[in-house]
């Protein structure tokens, strides 16, 4: 599996918005709660649209919410 | 276990019942000389038919009746389930797994022809490499899903 630089910070938000349950985030962007659990613990990278819907569901940019952490040699020219 | 875990073990469970009755059934067939001649290939032809035939109606009553239990059991519409996309991922790795299975038999068929084996074992080892493909398709996405991929 390729590993992803993406880091999140899905469970602190999640404390923050009143301890959101990962069931309630995932009705929130339309995924699975697994899809979300993989999601918090970075084994799995969402799509772009998948990452703004959750940012939505926290009311934050999406750069607050998740992290690239690849550096600039990952970085398309 | 979520709603595609279940299903896909469920698929996993008929593809394994098939295979083995096929298997049993043609080995058996073959032993008696069934498939023997022209005639025997039309047979054994129209024996694969059926198996894919049967397989394809097994696994779609195996899901209705499923979703009906799950209904049931749960209360939930099975349409409340969502597919998402790391569900269609997984698919998609799962569908590309089995692709290369069935590679792999095939080129192993050509090679067993090109040594000399009769055709029959080669034609029911090419049927057998479409359900093992999907056993290991299967199980892999099985295990995606474990892993939390």
């Amino acid at each position: 599996m390729a590993k992803h630089h993406i880091e999140n910070n899905i469970r602190r938000l999640r404390f923050d918005a009143d301890e959101m349950t990962q069931a309630a985030l995932a009705e929130k962007a339309g995924v699975t709660r697994q899809t979300i659990v993989a999601i918090e613990k970075a084994k799995y990278a969402p799509s772009l649209e998948l990452a703004f819907q959750i940012a939505n569901a926290f009311g934050k940019p999406l750069e607050e919410v998740f992290t690239f952490t690849g550096g600039k040699k990952d970085m398309p020219d | 276990m979520s709603y595609q875990e279940k299903n896909i073990a469920l698929s996993l469970l008929a593809f394994v019942i098939l295979v083995i009755i096929f298997y049993s059934r043609v080995s058996e067939m073959y032993a008696i000389g069934r498939f023997d001649g022209e005639a025997g290939l039309i047979l054994l032809g129209k024996t694969g038919l059926a198996f894919i035939g049967v397989g394809i109606v097994a696994v779609v009553v195996l899901s209705v009746l499923y979703s009906v239990l799950y209904a049931a059991i749960t209360g939930d519409s099975v349409q409340k389930e969502i597919t998402d996309e790391r569900d269609r991922m997984i698919e998609r790795r799962g569908m590309q797994i089995s692709g290369i299975v069935t590679g792999i038999g095939l080129v192993a068929a050509m090679i067993a022809l090109a040594l000399g084996q009769p055709a029959v074992p080669v034609f029911i080892g090419i049927v057998m490499a479409f359900g093992i493909a999907e056993f290991i398709s299967a199980i892999a996405r099985l295990a995606m899903y474990q892993l939390g991929w």
